[in-house]
């Protein structure tokens, strides 16, 4: 299942790619809100500040004029009617109130042209004032002169004048107060569109939000989602259900190798089936085997040893019956047919016993080895007594096992013991130790003689079945022995080894699993 | 059963095979036991003779069979349960003889309550010794019921 590397476009953008794009467009939207709301700030600003910094102080200087130049005039006023030189001190405060008064005026509106003309009028006004009107009064140099200026028309012509300066200056205060309810309005005008943009806002951060949402959804949860559902129909047991990933590439392949994990685990599960089937089948074989060998060692013991019997109890029989009439070297010739026909037998049994371990075992049961080796050496007594032997037996722990077989391996290794004995009357010392082994804590029972020993040469021929290393004149036996002792060891998962040591006399290790609820503990070997 | 001891005891051998008739014969004189020898070939021959019927009409009853395990047509281990399943005949002493030291035949057999499970030695006069052994155990020391 490999990923379609064909797609193009939109299609071949991995998760990340899409995750970062969606991220990206919600950014971009937010920012470009942002934008327009700072846009509109700063003109808000500028309006607030154009109202604060300039048409305010512009009416105040508005109004500082026309009461400089109503003071000009009631000075000019004054002196014409009394000739009083103070009023001409008041006319020159005036004159200089109303100068830094346009000064001003100048200043706060002239940048803006609209105002220019008003202002040009409002100057040239008090100009024509200043020189028509005020210049005469103070250039009048006697009374007579100054009350031709008191005259009806002169003043009516004066009062014009200064009417018209004021006009002018009405002018500029309705032209002001026109240009502050622009800007008044312009600031509404800004409020309510920065009301809007946020609202505008708001709505974009809610929608990009459901856009990412959906877009979530649509790439990430939607895929995985279906992946899942996929996954756990397999892992509930529809190995054959396909895992398909979808949406981006990375989940079509996440979704690849999910499935390729799946097709493995199916060809594995196919193998170990049929494995165990094969293993079925060989059990089966094997048990069929098994049944027949009983069979043979039934028919071995039975068929076999029926003729061997006969041969020698009649060869018995003709000795019994007959020995008068035969010579001393036909009594020998049957002996040798009657011991050949009972060591066959003895063979005949030894390789019954030996095939039959374990085949008779139906379970594992707790073996104390002291008990058995108490009953090993209690079968032996003869044997111990006549060969003056000491058997000293240590603390033997309880293993599980067939008590039967354990048996047999230990009366096998005394009995050896008491066989090979050397000069000295034999020792045989039993004794047990806990030892960790590789699969767990393991018993090794150790059987020490003080007897001939046994050549190091031959630790494992020791142990191959009717393999003997002295002849049956020096020494009985069969050569069953070891050989039943090693498979009674390994059936019950252990071991025996002939442990090296120096002359004289021989070490056997039994290792046998340590039940698992053995304790730790010292072992002493006390006799 | 003194005053009785000069009756010779009936024994059933059940036993195919002629040589060890023959040796058991050997055995039973060599023995000096004083004996009646009814020998049967097969197990429904020994059935047959117990329960007195077809040519066994007028066959004695025994008061001690010897019965080889391995026997043609119905075997040793089938005559030792009907004996042994038959309230009439379950009382006489059963004595098992074979050649096999098989663990499950001794088993098998005591299961089914032989009297006694014996080995036929290599040796014949390990046989004999057995033989006398049976005679004195079944005859000497066991009462035997109908005696």
């Amino acid at each position: 299942m490999g990923v379609d590397l064909s797609l193009e476009g939109p299609a071949r953008w991995t998760l990340r790619t899409r995750l970062l794009l969606l991220f990206a467009a919600v950014l971009v939207l937010v920012a470009a809100t942002l934008v327009v709301q700072i846009v509109q700030l700063r003109h808000q600003q500028d309006v607030r500040d154009e109202l604060l910094r300039n048409i305010d102080p512009a009416v105040q200087a508005a109004t500082d004029v026309r009461a400089a130049t109503a003071e000009q005039e009631s000075a000019i006023r004054g002196y014409a009617f009394t000739g009083d030189a103070g009023f001409l001190d008041e006319y020159v405060d005036g004159d200089r109130a109303a100068a830094a008064g346009l000064n001003e005026l100048d200043e706060l509106l002239g940048p803006t042209e609209a105002f220019d003309a008003d202002l040009e009028r409002v100057r040239s006004l008090l100009e024509r004032w200043q020189t028509t009107s005020a210049q005469p009064v103070i250039d009048a140099s006697s009374a007579a002169e100054r009350d031709d200026l008191t005259s009806e028309e002169f003043q009516e012509a004066s009062l014009e004048n200064i009417n018209a300066l004021w006009a002018a200056l009405d002018e500029i205060d309705a032209h002001l107060a026109t240009e502050r309810e622009a800007q008044v309005d312009e600031l509404d005008d800004a409020a309510r569109s920065a009301t809007l943009a946020m609202v505008l806002q708001v709505a974009g951060v809610v929608v990009s939000g459901l856009i990412v949402l959906a877009g979530l959804s649509r790439v990430v949860t939607g895929p995985i989602a279906r992946l899942g559902d996929d996954a756990r129909k397999v892992a509930e047991g529809d190995l054959e259900h396909p895992v398909r990933g979808i949406g981006s590439p990375d989940l079509v392949r996440l979704g690849g190798d999910v499935d390729a994990m799946r097709s493995r685990i199916v060809a594995e599960v196919n193998m170990l089936n049929a494995a165990s089937a094969d293993l079925e089948r060989q059990t089966e074989e094997l048990a069929r085997s098994n049944r027949d060998l009983e069979q043979f060692a039934y028919v071995a013991s039975h068929d076999l040893q029926e003729p061997l019997r006969k041969v020698s109890s009649f060869c018995q029989l003709l000795q019994k019956r007959y020995s008068d009439q035969l010579d001393e070297r036909a009594n020998e010739y049957i002996d040798y047919a009657v011991d050949g026909a009972k060591r066959m037998q003895d063979l005949i049994n030894d390789l019954l016993a030996f095939s039959r371990v374990g085949r008779t075992t139906e379970a594992f049961e707790p073996v104390d080895l002291g008990a058995v080796i108490d009953d090993a050496t209690d079968a032996l007594t003869p044997a111990i007594e006549e060969a003056d032997a000491t058997v000293t037996v240590g603390d033997l722990p309880v293993v599980l096992g067939d008590r039967r077989l354990l048996g047999a391996t230990f009366q096998n290794l005394i009995s050896n013991a008491l066989k090979f004995r050397g000069e000295e009357p034999p020792k045989v010392d039993i004794a047990a130790t806990l030892c960790a082994g590789a699969d767990g804590d393991e018993w090794v029972i150790s059987v020490t003689d003080n007897g001939i020993g046994i050549d190091p040469d031959y630790d494992e021929q020791i142990f191959v079945i009717f393999k003997r290393l002295h002849s049956k004149a020096e020494y009985s036996g069969t050569g069953i022995g070891l050989a039943l002792a090693k498979k009674i060891a390994e059936f019950h998962g252990g071991r025996i080894w002939l442990e090296p040591t120096p002359p004289p006399g021989a070490t056997f290790k039994l290792a046998l699993p340590a039940p698992p609820s053995t304790e730790k503990r010292v072992h002493t070997d006390a006799g | 059963m003194l005053a009785e001891a000069v009756r010779p005891i009936e024994v059933l051998l059940v036993e195919d095979d002629e040589g060890d008739v023959l040796m058991t014969r050997e055995a039973l004189a060599e023995g000096k036991v004083l004996n009646h020898l009814h020998v049967v070939g097969d197990g429904v021959d020994a059935l047959a003779f117990l329960r007195r019927s077809g040519a066994y009409a007028d066959a004695t009853r025994p008061d001690l069979v010897l019965l080889d395990l391995n026997l043609p047509k119905r075997d040793g281990r089938q005559v030792l349960q009907d004996i042994k399943g038959d309230d009439d005949l379950r009382r006489i002493p059963v004595v098992v003889l074979t050649t096999s030291e098989a663990e499950e035949d001794v088993l098998r057999s005591y299961d089914l309550h032989a009297n006694a499970y014996v080995t036929k030695p290599v040796d014949f006069e390990r046989f004999v010794d057995v033989i006398r052994q049976i005679d004195e155990f079944f005859i000497s020391v066991v009462r035997l019921p109908g005696r």
